[in-house]
């Protein structure tokens, strides 16, 4: 008994002493874990810069010679899921959507926003035969949808506009991949989803009633690449080298907008779903890291709007809170790429220099 | 005095458990958000309460868990009545009951989703399967376990059926009656969340899935610490009521 | 013609096992007996006494033989025949008074009633109405018992061992209470017993059986005025001729057959 307890206490102090995961100081790590949420289909495979870095080399390119290794984590759950992953410490990095990323802040997750990611489109898809023929029949129906994710955040706006609140549907959490087969089953009578909405309509199973296409760029989606902030504090450097593999991944993302999509349709998406969503967005705008003005503005409007609405329960103010330019700047000034990509204003129009 | 002392005693764990976790979370042993800290969670319950967030959802959950358990237990007393009496039924049905309960109540909710859909009826469907097999087999047990000595006395008297059913077997199976009653209720309780976790859009295990989506673990923990306080007190109920039906009862020396 | 209430057992044999056929415990047992008589049956263990009452109950079937009573073949219980086991059964979630009142019937609720009270006065449990067995000791609990076997009024009270479980002093007071409640009832009563003292003190014909399988060996009735006297030499004499029986002489008269 006594024995029991002296080790029970030990442990404790192990605890104490070295945090939950006991990691010691060194000056690198031995892995690098980036989250990023999986796509509808399953691919071990990822999209954006996280799909150039794997493609082009660029980790290894960087971080070879030290011996530390990319691990990337396609987590199903979504943002949400990589927010858990991120509290237990499995996770350094993740890429996120708005609503992830505000959330796991405002929920007291001690995390950096160190790039800023964008592009995003939320769909309304309805099964092909409802009787369902604009957005204000909604009332009270049954809605599938990803809760915690960007696409929850766009459907609010939404509904909003629609003279809706969330209270006047019937919101089911569903990972993506359900959303998909509960709207093909009708199983809901609507749902909130991304580009996948293009592949259903093509292989007609649903009707798209709407989409974000086209409209002011506050109901896209614009994310974060975030990352723990012990590791910050422990590995700044390593922080600062990994932003470079990722300013340069976004550059070799931002060229080609046809190679760019053909490299993102290996996680499952048709590329002419991809095509079609992007119609008309500037391929230089869906890959800049930076946080201008439309990213700050779009990240305030998002904080207010997720107070009002409940889903976070403490406001913050990201510029002085949360974002770390430091590393996306020394990156951008270090590869000369700080021209690379305009700033855009609140209208996610370019700034005239 | 004693009882009374006893009660007491029933504090002291989680009083010492309570205070254990005040601790860990001033000390920051672990993050805030895998163990938000004790005023976070006061906090967190006033401003759940003033909203009428908790009160809402732990309402439309308490109503699933009433109409699924009334309708299980129900259910389940008859079935296990059948059974324990009737011997064609025992013959009939034993072995399909035995055999289904052996899947964990879980296990039918995706079957039970595609035959009945993600409504109400889903969930109460889903709760009274769960209720029904510990009453059933409660029921059956306490039946089976009545004392030969009283069936003997039953057919002295010529009852038929029915007074051996409600004069002798019932009253004898009454204290297995109240448990399969208890861990129908549990079981219940553990089901809507259960359900409510999988597919709903209000309900507390719902809340409960939007908390954890929002990464808002405070309102997570508060949720399960209204859930566990509130199937202790239907607990509580159900014992009571057990005290006062057994209070006449003692075991008796000659049996 | 036999007096009304006569029970008349012809030949009686029973066998334990595959129909009846197995192991037989008893033997073409004959007896009739008068009504208004008190009946013992004593014998060893395993002599099949029990299962000889058990029968006249119609707690047991499948026999060759006959029982009549009355001329007629018994079938199955009857409320004519009460019974009294050796353990209470007093159902312990009722109280005393809806104890007595459990084989109650063809009775208004204000006979029901009246009868009920009747009987729990006649065993002397009155002010104990209310009570729940637990509350009783084992003395009263076997009184309870009786009164809810007699509720009915049958024409026959058959009892097995039902003083067995208590303790000397109360058992011979309550075979005076047996034997006044006998004697103001004036029913037949049959008694599964082992106790020698008790067969005496309270019997008319004393009905002795032998065991492996279980035959009358012998029937010894006691004339013996009443009330009876426990200590006198004709008890005495009485019970030396009864544990001859058994092969059990005078150095041990307060021996029981086991």
């Amino acid at each position: 008994m006594k024995k029991i307890l002296g080790t029970l206490l030990a442990v404790a102090a192990a605890i104490a002493t070295f945090g939950v995961a006991p990691g010691f100081a060194a000056d690198h790590p031995k892995v690098i874990r980036i989250g990023q949420p999986s796509g509808s289909y399953g691919k071990a495979v990822s999209l954006g810069p996280v799909g150039e870095i794997q493609v082009k080399d660029l980790f290894d390119q960087e971080f070879k010679k030290d011996g530390i290794k990319l691990e990337v984590n396609n987590i199903k759950t979504a943002g949400p899921g990589c927010n858990e992953a991120l509290a237990n410490n499995a996770l350094d990095f993740a890429n996120l959507g708005d609503l992830p990323a505000v959330a796991g802040f405002a929920g007291g997750l001690k995390t950096r926003a160190v790039a800023a990611t964008r592009g995003g489109n939320t769909y309304v898809a309805v099964p092909i035969d409802s009787p369902i023929t604009n957005l204000k029949q909604l009332k009270g129906k049954k809605i599938g949808v990803s809760l915690g994710t960007y696409m929850h955040a766009a459907g609010l706006k939404i509904l909003a506009d629609n003279g809706l609140s969330e209270n006047d549907v019937t919101f089911f959490n569903m990972d993506n991949a359900t959303v998909l087969t509960a709207i093909a089953a009708k199983e809901v009578e609507a749902a909130f989803i991304s580009s996948d909405a293009i592949t259903l309509r093509t292989r007609g199973v649903a009707r798209v009633l709407y989409s974000t296409q086209g409209k002011p760029v506050f109901y896209q989606n614009a994310g974060a690449l975030i990352v723990r902030e012990e590791f910050v504090r422990k590995y700044p450097d390593i922080v600062k080298r990994f932003l470079k593999v990722w300013v340069k991944a976004s550059q070799l993302h931002s060229f080609d907008k046809r190679a760019a999509q053909k490299l993102d349709s290996r996680v499952g998406t048709p590329l002419t779903t991809l095509q079609e969503d992007q119609q008309g967005q500037s391929n230089l705008y869906l890959n800049s890291p930076k946080f201008d003005e439309q990213w700050l503005s779009h990240d305030r409007r998002s904080i207010a709007l997720f107070k009002a609405k409940r889903l976070i329960r403490k406001s913050f103010d990201p510029e002085k809170e949360w974002i770390d330019r430091s590393f996306l700047d020394a990156a951008l000034r270090e590869l000369n790429l700080e021209n690379f990509w305009p700033d855009y204003d609140v209208n996610g129009n370019p700034k005239k220099k | 005095m004693r009882t009374l002392k006893r009660k007491l005693l029933g504090l002291v764990a989680p009083v010492l458990l309570l205070a254990a976790w005040d601790y860990v979370t001033r000390r920051e042993l672990f993050s805030p958000q895998l163990l938000p800290p004790s005023e976070m969670l006061l906090e967190t319950w006033w401003d759940m309460q003033t909203s009428g967030e908790l009160a809402l959802n732990m309402r439309v959950s308490l109503c699933r868990v009433a109409g699924g358990f009334a309708l299980g237990a129900a259910l389940g007393f008859a079935l296990g009545t059948a059974m324990a009496t009737c011997k064609a039924v025992d013959d009939y049905l034993g072995p399909l009951f035995n055999t289904v309960r052996q899947v964990p109540i879980v296990g039918w909710l995706p079957f039970l989703i595609v035959w009945l859909g993600i409504g109400e009826l889903f969930k109460v469907a889903f709760i009274s399967l769960g209720a029904l097999i510990p009453m059933a087999l409660k029921t059956y047990e306490g039946i089976k376990a009545v004392s030969p000595g009283f069936l003997e006395l039953a057919r002295v008297f010529e009852f038929g059926r029915f007074r051996q059913l409600t004069k002798i077997m019932l009253p004898s199976a009454l204290p297995s009656l109240l448990i399969g009653l208890r861990l129908s209720l549990s079981e219940a309780w553990m089901l809507v969340v259960a359900a409510e976790l999988v597919v709903a859009s209000v309900g507390i295990g719902n809340t409960m899935t939007v908390a954890r989506r929002l990464f808002q673990t405070d309102v997570v923990l508060v949720s399960v610490i209204a859930i566990a306080i509130t199937g202790y007190l239907g607990n509580a109920l159900l014992a009571l009521l057990e005290a006062r039906l057994l209070a006449s009862r003692r075991p008796t020396c000659a049996q | 013609m036999e007096k009304l209430g006569t029970l008349k057992v012809n030949s009686l044999s029973k066998g334990f096992g595959p129909k009846g056929q197995g192991l037989k415990v008893l033997d073409d047992v004959n007896l009739t007996v008068e009504p208004g008589e008190f009946i013992s049956i004593v014998g060893q263990s395993g002599c099949g006494k029990t299962t000889f009452l058990r029968l006249v109950v119609g707690l047991e079937s499948d026999y060759q033989g006959e029982i009549l009573l009355d001329g007629k073949r018994l079938n199955g219980p009857d409320l004519e025949r009460g019974v009294v086991f050796q353990d209470h059964r007093l159902l312990p979630w009722l109280t005393v008074e809806k104890n007595v009142g459990l084989g109650l019937k063809n009775a208004g609720k204000g006979e029901a009633r009246r009868k009920v009270q009747e009987h729990i006065e006649l065993v002397g449990l009155k002010g104990y109405e209310k009570h729940y067995p637990h509350q009783l000791s084992g003395g009263m609990s076997q009184r309870a018992a009786i009164a809810r076997a007699l509720v009915n009024r049958p024409q026959i009270l058959m009892l097995d061992e039902p003083l067995g479980a208590l303790d000397a002093l109360t058992r011979m007071y309550m075979h005076q209470e047996l034997e006044r409640i006998w004697r103001q009832e004036g029913i037949t009563m049959i008694m599964v017993t082992h106790d020698m003292d008790e067969a005496i003190f309270l019997s008319d014909r004393v009905v002795i059986m032998s065991s492996r399988p279980g035959t009358i060996k012998k029937i010894m009735p006691v004339k013996l005025a009443r009330p009876r006297d426990r200590a006198s030499i004709e008890f005495a004499r009485i019970k030396e001729e009864l544990l001859e029986e058994f092969h059990l002489h005078t150095e041990t008269p307060f021996a029981y057959s086991i």
